[in-house]
């Protein structure tokens, strides 16, 4: 019914996947949650937890997208609302909004607080369907981003398996930028929803689930 | 999804041509051409969850990235806020920021930062500080130590010559209601405040005849009329002809505090009506001046 091809399958060289799943899972006996961000050991085989959510007050949101920076803070945007996380006591965080975390300690023990990246209704991400639920970063700090469902912005359509890019003017609570269309998928409409997006920086690749 | 042959939906999955990506896999481009007219030159598998026990119905991908083997931990910088009450200058800090901090007014926790150029305007001085290392101190710097959080810092200034009174009566002021058995005090920032709330210590059916507010802290003060059983003064009656000192522990909307009898106007012959003392001052050597409220002859006075 269906095949695939195995012969093109390769890693981008050197590189670690960090991922975060839909739903709980387990693995090696260890539980993880959809706040999680989960990191894979090469040598060891196994998957070890990098980011645990529930300790920074996210056990009832659902990690959408993320984007892990070389200064080791960390890009997230969730699922639904949400209020009160640490640094971010009197913000109501929106599923539109990129809140970038402030690691103390990360882990099974994960610390740090949050503060607003990217505020998503300053730019015309507005409607429930403009929910973002994958993010990147590219190397001149554009931020590569799709939403759950078919949107606009700026009198710029478009769906939810596209992926947009937003150069920034400004960030945190006065977000302001160009938006265009990145990667347009409109050869086929059929095309599912692109849930997570990596883009490589050396050979521009972007690598997608979609 | 990326530009495939053919995109069809089974069981789940996703067939883009010549192979299918499960909700567990990550599907490469690599671009051609990008924007409107996107297209892949090669289209393909770069990451099966198969090949890293993360194949399952329930295990799908919802964000995912190809980053570094590990990540150094941030340099955590905090924001410093510097404010003062009253009329003045706010403090100046030094360094303006941790040399690992990139904006101006943040820190690094643990970052021991200097405060300096607190100015009083004319007829105010420092009554104090706020989130330093020496609160108490009256001097025009400072010093604190960054906590691992964000921070606010503030000199306090009060005015040099406030005026404190009782009123007569009921009054209300900027919404605020007073009544005869408390303090007011008036400065030109903040207006008229609650000094000393006698209502909150028993004395809400007495007027606040006088009161001499002493350097340690504490007040004297005589009543309009005799009260029985104030706190501190359990069992005593105090009479109009007397002064009491009340001794804070908290001052304001919230008063609190005990009374102690502090001149006993009947061991010294004030003893009828008229000689209910109406105001009172303290001299330099501690002797009282007072006044009553009618006429009065006492052998200790001077003719």
């Amino acid at each position: 019914m269906w095949s695939f091809t195995t012969a093109g399958v390769e890693e981008p060289a050197g590189d670690t996947i960090y991922l975060s799943p839909t739903a709980k899972i387990t693995s090696d006996s260890v539980a993880y949650d959809d706040e999680d961000i989960l990191t894979y050991d090469d040598v060891s085989g196994t998957w070890s937890p990098y980011f645990d959510g529930s300790d920074v007050g996210l056990k009832t949101a659902d990690v959408n997208g993320f984007h892990l920076l070389d200064d080791g803070t960390i890009l997230l945007t969730l699922d639904k609302p949400m209020k009160k996380l640490p640094g971010l006591e009197t913000v109501n965080v929106d599923d539109s909004d990129i809140i970038r975390f402030w690691p103390t300690s990360l882990g099974e023990t994960t610390a740090g607080t949050f503060e607003l990246y990217f505020d998503g209704s300053d730019v015309d991400l507005s409607t429930g369907a403009e929910d973002l639920d994958a993010i990147s970063l590219a190397d001149n700090g554009d931020l590569l981003l799709s939403t759950t469902s078919n949107g606009k912005v700026d009198n710029l359509s478009f769906r939810d398996e596209d992926i947009l890019r937003f150069a920034p003017s400004s960030l945190g609570d006065a977000t302001d930028g160009a938006w265009e269309l990145y990667f347009d998928s409109d050869i086929d409409s059929k095309l599912s929803d692109v849930v997570g997006v990596s883009a490589d920086a050396e050979s521009g690749d972007i690598h997608c689930r979609g | 999804m990326l530009n495939p042959v053919t995109s069809t939906a089974v069981d789940k999955r996703w067939v883009y041509g010549s192979f299918t990506a499960n909700l567990y896999d990550v599907v490469r481009c690599a671009p051609d051409t990008l924007g409107e007219d996107t297209a892949c030159t090669t289209l393909d598998l770069s990451w099966l969850g198969a090949d890293y026990a993360f194949a399952s119905s329930k295990n799908k991908i919802d964000g995912l990235m190809f980053g570094q083997a590990s990540y150094p931990l941030p340099t955590v910088c905090y924001a410093l806020d510097l404010g003062h009450t009253g009329w003045g200058t706010d403090p100046v800090a030094t360094p303006v920021k941790s040399d690992d901090c990139d904006a101006d007014g943040r820190y690094v926790a643990g970052e021991v930062i200097q405060l300096s150029g607190a100015v009083p305007n004319n007829d105010w001085v420092i009554s104090g500080w706020s989130g330093t290392d020496d609160d108490a101190a009256t001097a025009a710097s400072n010093q604190l130590t960054m906590p691992a959080a964000s921070h606010a810092a503030a000199v306090h200034y009060e005015y040099a010559h406030p005026l404190y009174l009782s009123p007569t009566g009921r009054v209300t002021v900027n919404t605020v209601r007073y009544e005869d058995e408390d303090i007011l005090e008036y400065n030109p920032a903040d207006g008229w405040l609650p000094y000393f709330d006698g209502s909150a210590v028993g004395l809400t059916t007495a007027d606040v005849n006088a009161f001499y507010l002493e350097e340690e802290g504490t007040i004297l003060m005589t009543l309009d009329k005799p009260l029985r059983n104030l706190p501190g003064l359990d069992g005593v009656l105090v009479d109009d002809s007397d002064v009491l000192r009340f001794t804070p522990t908290a001052l304001g909307k919230d008063t609190d505090g005990s009374f102690e009898l502090y001149f006993d106007g009947s061991d010294v012959e004030p003893t009828t009506a008229n000689e209910d003392i109406d105001a009172i001052s303290l001299a330099g050597n501690g002797d009282l001046l007072i006044s009553t409220v009618g006429t009065v002859r006492w052998e200790a006075c001077p003719q």
